[in-house]
């Protein structure tokens, strides 16, 4: 059943919230142990789904009226552990909602539980996390992607409607690839920071996993806009993202990222691309993105010395534990990549230098975006590997060379499953100028309909 | 070839690996993005428009405290309240 369906049947009382939340909770007994998406289920969601079938009977729904959605553990939801999957805090209870939250519960969706991530988003893989790795649930040898690990392997497992995850290089849309689902980068400054435990505070947004387009959409409409507590947030107006229109679009697609990749997955992709072109008419181009070979270097560089930064006060006075005495190899890494940057950087070498490959990478995407309305890449640029086998930190980082640009331009980006290899799902990454989501979603909407 | 990248406990002689490590990757990375030196001027301090912005008075949740306090280590109680206790006289 589609997303949307179940919501008319939910309004009109066809379907109680507390069957739908029922339904979840029993999968999650069935499947969870298999896969270990969830950290903790929620002990309040059916009382809470009770409450919303009572609105429901009052004629009073939100948009995501009795939905079942599944949090990231970075993102605090009052009363419930938000561990950033960390022994650092394993036993914080959250004492307040992020925006984020408030808004989700405002529109009556239902908390479900919090999932399982990379530690403090730390990794592309799922498995850094301290409370086990998260496994792909359409081939549990292998990874699920991350950080957003447990996020995407919920919505593909189906033990929710729909997920939040955070997305700083490639988190919300490299797990939705490896998992065939669809993940929402949104622009930077379209969703409120303010209740995310930080990984990267310059680079980082909250976005929706869902199993269809029109679900991703619906949460973004709901978690979107201008929010008081989060300066960075902008006064953008938020259609509505439901409504998909045909456009005649320009779609271009760059060499410079061909090269970053599989040449088997790209292929897939570009093949996917020019199908769509065919059907919809739209225009096929070639765009150029000089700067993106250094995408890699200039993120990490970034996110460490920031990662560092927001550390310090993981210092177990307030709450939790000293977050170097009790964190895994991946986040000691960071911490201490970032605290060597920090001391170093009078020399203008690293965090100064990283900001201006940020800089190109941003006027090479406002170049192509005069020659195309969006721009298309495979959204991971290698297949995922066996849970626990030995790779090297720069190997690991390379999963997120196609995702971290449009981080780095703060511009929006989705991941849909487009094709399979060797039975693994490939996501599409389609990317649009800031603040055109609509547009995002209106392309994606006609290629999950290809 | 690297290792694998489960959670795992740290040992000491790991942490000065993964320090060595760390140092490694941000000195090639620095040196990779050498050639952004030339393509891109210094740009100067950004100027705000206004330099402080409009609060809104949010409401105080009476329960944020509370939970607050239940998450912090160490705690005391005085005749003001009670109060997170960090490293009290630690520093003698």
């Amino acid at each position: 059943m589609s997303l949307k369906d179940k919501i008319k049947l939910i309004r009109t009382g066809k379907l109680s919230a507390e069957k739908n939340v029922k339904y979840f909770l029993e999968r999650i007994k069935e499947k969870e142990k298999g896969i270990n998406a969830f950290i903790k289920v929620s002990e309040d969601a059916v009382k809470e789904a009770k409450e919303i079938d009572k609105k429901i009977k009052k004629g009073k729904t939100g948009k995501l009226v009795g939905l079942a959605i599944a949090i990231k553990s970075n993102i605090n939801v009052k009363g419930m552990i938000t561990s950033c999957a960390s022994k650092t805090l394993s036993n914080y209870i959250s004492p307040y909602n992020a925006t984020v939250i408030k808004r989700i519960k405002d529109e009556d969706g239902i908390i479900i539980g919090m999932v399982n991530m990379d530690e403090f988003a730390c990794g592309s893989s799922g498995e850094t996390s301290a409370f086990a790795p998260t496994k792909n649930p359409i081939n549990t040898e292998l990874i699920p992607g991350g950080s957003s690990s447990g996020s995407a392997a919920a919505v593909a497992a189906e033990l929710c409607d729909l997920a939040l995850g955070s997305d700083t290089g490639g988190s919300i849309r490299n797990p939705a690839s490896h998992c065939g689902v669809i993940g929402v980068k949104p622009t930077y400054g379209l969703v409120s920071r303010y209740g995310l435990i930080d990984l990267s505070m310059s680079l980082d947004q909250i976005g929706p996993l869902s199993k269809d387009v029109y679900g991703a959409a619906l949460m973004l409409n709901t978690i979107a806009g201008r929010d008081e507590h989060d300066p960075s947030t902008f006064n953008a107006e938020i259609p509505d993202y439901t409504k998909f229109k045909n456009e005649r679009l320009k779609v271009g697609m760059s060499d410079d990222f061909k090269k970053l990749c599989d040449e088997k997955i790209y292929d897939e992709i570009e093949k996917k691309v020019k199908e769509a072109c065919k059907k919809n008419n739209w225009e096929f181009v070639k765009t150029e993105l000089e700067h993106v070979d250094l995408a890699v270097q200039a993120y990490f560089i970034l996110c460490y010395v920031e990662f560092f930064s927001s550390t310090r006060k993981f210092d177990g006075r307030k709450y939790g534990f000293k977050i170097e005495d009790v964190c895994g190899p991946e986040v000691l890494r960071r911490i201490v990549g970032g605290s060597e940057i920090s001391k170093a950087e009078h020399k203008g070498m690293y965090y100064r230098r990283a900001l201006k490959a940020k800089k190109l990478i941003t006027q090479d995407f406002d170049k192509a975006f005069k020659k195309a309305d969006i721009i298309i890449s495979p959204t991971v640029p290698r297949l995922p590997h066996k849970i626990g086998v030995k790779i090297s930190a720069e190997e690991m980082y390379g999963y997120d060379a196609l995702t971290i640009p449009a981080n780095l331009a703060g511009i929006c980006a989705i991941s849909i499953p487009s094709a399979k290899i060797n039975k693994i799902p490939v996501g599409m990454q389609i990317m649009a100028p800031s603040f055109q989501e609509a547009r995002m979603f209106n392309a994606a909407f006609a290629i999950e309909s290809l | 070839m690297g290792d694998n990248f489960l959670w795992r406990r740290i040992s000491d002689e790991e942490k000065e690996d993964l320090k060595r490590e760390a140092k490694r990757i941000m000195e090639s990375f620095g040196k990779a993005l050498e050639k952004v030196e030339k393509e891109v001027k210094e740009t100067g301090l950004v100027e705000r428009e206004e330099k402080t912005r409009k609060e809104t008075k949010t409401e105080l949740d009476p329960e944020f405290s509370k939970i607050f306090l239940k998450n912090a280590p160490q705690t005391e109680k005085d005749e003001n309240g009670e109060w997170v206790k960090a490293e009290k006289g630690a520093w003698k």
